[in-house]
């Protein structure tokens, strides 16, 4: 049977995420995985397997490289199977689509799906920035960050579009002053325009705070059948699509010629996939709340003309426009998203999923959208050379 | 039968940046640059497209980025030459661009086709204080073959143990000699022993004008001077430029013929230069390019390298040096695919090296750099090309770039060659 519509989730929790220096990588694991089992009224012998999440073993001296980092974090968990799944920032949602899978092959009756990462134990430029600047291609991609990536976008974008720097610096105001409303982010400082416009340069046009920073923190959810869990008679949401996307090639992507630098087609094919399968023909009016990628500013810009909410070159005006803010027609990042609840990249998407999950059901607490039926979450990873989309919905 | 051959391009690669000295100005080279990417530049200068391939490259150089192991095949990937070519290395003494062409016309007289005779030089520290950066090529054929700028017939020979000038293991610069010493014994009297030698050996021909070449640029004007030669008017624009220097002095002396006179130490070389109509023009272009260029008070060091420890395989380097070097893609349905995709089989063809800036940034974080600023460009065929931008450049969106050969780092020990952008002048 497929995903779509066939996979509850019933058990989610979150880690505060964070720079948390009295917590190491397997206490995270552990707190996320047991608070998603206990959410979900089951029991750790219940769980028959388990998909983690990790992306950057490296920073955190290769903990999570391999699943046995479950089995070592939920004692009394081996022999039962524990596969790990890295696909760049969309690991942690891809660990739910992995663990989706096998409740609709029929192979197990429930199962965790926890992503985790310890990206603090080194400083922030001695984590994801050294290890893309030391290990990527020795050529080809020489001189490249993460924030020198998504740069190319924004200047990009403002050049062919009407965008100014204000217009980013507004993303991030936008998701700082959500996160006041959400006790697990990183931060919940509100911001001004001034003060991100103020900040460090990263790399231009980009400062500091048009940045998400690294960090701790992990999410896990639990899922099973459907079926099973109507019978059950607790509270679920339904998996209604869920799609992955890549293109031909990591270090490829930065020469392709369809390349424009002013969005990522790999979220237009993950979102095509996924609409399809929940049904979702015009995304704008049939979803009540968003978490996308904006991992910096411009990303969720972009996504939201990439996610269908609007036309290419038109994000900015739905900013301006107040439709993705807490009140409008469409939030987008209510948590804070990227910005300012932090990125652990493994535990990210498992985050996501989470906060729609919990949208849906209406336990958002204060950042509950009235009303919320359906709701999206949506990665990006690398360069822009994967993308996850789940569409997430009250049964 | 005397080997001459024929001088048929040339090409001289003179940085723009131009430090002051005490007796003029040098040329001086970006971080980046080393004698492999100086003469490179010069080799792909040359349109090579447009002659017949090389059979034989001769690279000449005192200052080899690698001390073993080899260079003249990193020059002759990054120009594009083929693989079926026969290269040397000539890096004893700056000497060794005239013996270079020396060498190419024995291969040339025993029917070796064409030959690319570069010599570069790439200071390497401030103790060379004469020297400047740059690169000469030079293609060379057949005597008489058609297009030919100049005959080029080497004629004397000089080798005796005396040093004024050479360096041990792990110098940066070199050491020399008493001045006195130098100035009457060493590499200038060689020189003069060289001019002695041909005016024996020549009785009654109108004498050519002597263009020396010595270790020491005063002493050898001194000599030039004496002798009836112009003086050496390159050296200070550019400052000596190891065994590119007396290749840069020939292509200026075009105008007529000259007999020109390299020594370094015991160690002397002469050659007979007779110009065709063409010499004189090629004479005023690099003419042209010795003067250009703009002063500054000096290049920026290498940025520290501080926590940068970037991954390098051997391997990696052998299997990609097509895409890495050549900047070689798969030519698939008239389009090129770069880099080339795995298992795909067709054949290689090269990017373009020009095109215009699609987007950039300049990126603070990246270790080791003041930062660096990164473009896409849209190459002239529609493909699209990632890479840094040279030391000291800012490039907008729509501004026209060309691809140039530079040096990125020396990740695991090695060298790895790439290429960056640059202002199109």
């Amino acid at each position: 049977m497929p995903i779509a519509g066939e996979v509850a989730i019933i058990g989610s929790a979150a880690t505060r995420f964070g720079v948390i220096h009295d917590r190491g990588y397997l206490d995270l694991l552990a707190e996320a995985a047991r608070g998603a089992i206990a959410d979900a009224q089951l029991t750790q012998d219940e769980i028959e397997a388990a998909w983690l999440g990790t992306a950057e073993p490296l920073t955190a001296a290769l903990l999570g490289d391999a699943g046995t980092a479950v089995t070592e974090a939920l004692p009394g968990f081996a022999p039962r199977p524990v596969t790990r799944v890295s696909t760049f920032c969309c690991t942690g949602m891809e660990a739910v689509r992995a663990a989706a899978m096998a409740i609709a092959a029929g192979e197990h009756d429930y199962v965790l799906a926890v992503g985790a990462e310890k990206m603090r134990d080194v400083p922030p430029r001695g984590s994801l920035v050294a290890r893309t600047a030391n290990l990527t291609h020795p050529t080809l991609a020489k001189g490249r960050t993460a924030p020198g990536q998504f740069a190319l976008l924004a200047n990009r974008y403002m050049h062919e579009y009407d965008c100014t720097v204000e217009d980013l610096a507004a993303v991030a105001v936008k998701n700082h002053a959500n996160a006041a409303r959400n006790p697990i982010a990183q931060y919940s400082d509100p911001l001004t325009v001034e003060q991100v416009l103020k900040a460090p340069r990263v790399a231009e046009p980009l400062g500091v705070l048009d940045c998400t920073p690294t960090t701790d923190g992990a999410a896990a959810v639990v899922l099973t059948s459907v079926d099973r869990a109507r019978a059950s008679g607790r509270r679920f949401a339904v998996i209604e699509g869920i799609a992955l996307a890549v293109v031909d090639g990591y270090y490829a992507g930065f020469y392709h010629d369809e390349a424009d630098y002013l969005g990522f087609h790999v979220t237009r094919a993950a979102a095509a996939s996924a609409y399809r399968q929940a049904g979702i023909t015009a995304p704008r009016q049939q979803l009540d709340v968003i978490e996308c990628h904006d991992c910096f500013t411009i990303t969720e810009l972009v996504n939201c003309e990439d996610l269908g909410l609007c036309e290419r070159g038109e994000g900015v005006r739905l900013l301006r426009e107040g439709v993705t803010s807490a009140e409008g027609e469409v939030p987008v990042n209510l948590s804070g998203g990227l910005q300012a609840c932090g990125h652990p990249v493994g535990a990210t998407g498992v985050r996501m999923i989470k906060e729609i999950a919990d949208q849906v059901l209406g336990r958002a607490d204060e950042r509950q959208v009235q009303g919320a039926r359906r709701g999206l979450a949506h990665t990006l990873g690398g360069p822009g050379v994967a993308s996850c989309v789940a569409v997430i919905a009250a049964p | 039968m005397t080997a001459r051959c024929e001088l048929l391009a040339a090409a001289t690669i003179l940085p723009d940046d131009r430090v002051r000295t005490r007796g003029g100005h040098r040329c001086a080279a970006q971080y980046d640059e080393d004698a492999v990417t100086l003469a490179a530049q010069a080799v792909i200068a040359l349109r090579q497209d447009r002659l017949e391939p090389p059979s034989a490259l001769i690279f000449a150089t005192v200052t080899p980025p690698y001390e073993e192991g080899g260079c003249a095949q990193l020059v002759a990937e990054i120009a594009g030459l083929p693989s079926q070519l026969f290269t040397v290395e000539l890096t004893a003494t700056p000497r060794d661009g005239l013996a270079a062409v020396r060498l190419a016309c024995g291969l040339i007289c025993a029917g070796g086709g064409h030959v690319l005779v570069c010599a570069s030089h790439r200071r390497r520290a401030d103790g060379e204080r004469e020297a400047g950066d740059g690169a000469v090529a030079l293609l060379l054929g057949p005597p008489g073959a058609e297009g030919g700028i100049a005959l080029l017939t080497p004629v004397h020979s000089h080798a005796e143990e005396l040093r004024d000038r050479w360096r041990l293991p792990g110098d940066l610069a070199p050491r020399e000699g008493d001045a006195s010493f130098t100035d009457e014994l060493g590499s200038t009297r060689v020189a003069r022993l060289l001019a002695e030698a041909r005016q024996a050996g020549e009785p009654g021909e109108e004498a050519p004008q002597p263009i020396v070449v010595a270790s020491s640029s005063r002493a050898a004007g001194r000599l030039e001077r004496a002798l009836g030669g112009p003086g050496d008017q390159a050296f200070v624009r550019t400052g000596l430029l190891g065994c590119a220097h007396p290749l840069l002095r020939m292509l200026l002396c075009l105008g007529e013929p000259s007999l020109l006179l390299a020594a370094s130490g015991g160690l002397g070389e002469s050659l007979l230069v007779e110009p065709e109509a063409a010499g004189a023009a090629l004479a005023a272009e690099v003419s042209g390019r010795v003067a250009a260029g703009r002063e500054v008070d000096a290049v920026p060091p290498s940025p520290a390298a501080l926590g940068f420890d970037p991954y390098a395989s051997g391997p990696r380097a052998w299997r990609e040096r097509g895409q890495d070097l050549r900047l070689e893609g798969v030519l698939r349905d008239g389009e090129i695919l770069y880099p080339p995709p795995a298992g795909l089989q067709g054949p290689r063809q090269p990017l373009p090296r020009r095109g215009r800036v699609i987007t950039h940034t300049f990126d603070y974080v990246y270790p080791g750099a003041d930062g660096v600023q990164m473009v896409v460009l849209e190459l002239e065929d529609g493909s699209r090309f990632y890479c840094q931008v040279l030391p000291g450049q800012r490039l907008q969106i729509d501004e026209e770039a060309q691809l140039l050969p530079r040096r990125l780092h020396e990740g695991g020990g090695m060298i790895q060659y790439f290429w960056k952008a640059a202002q199109c002048r």
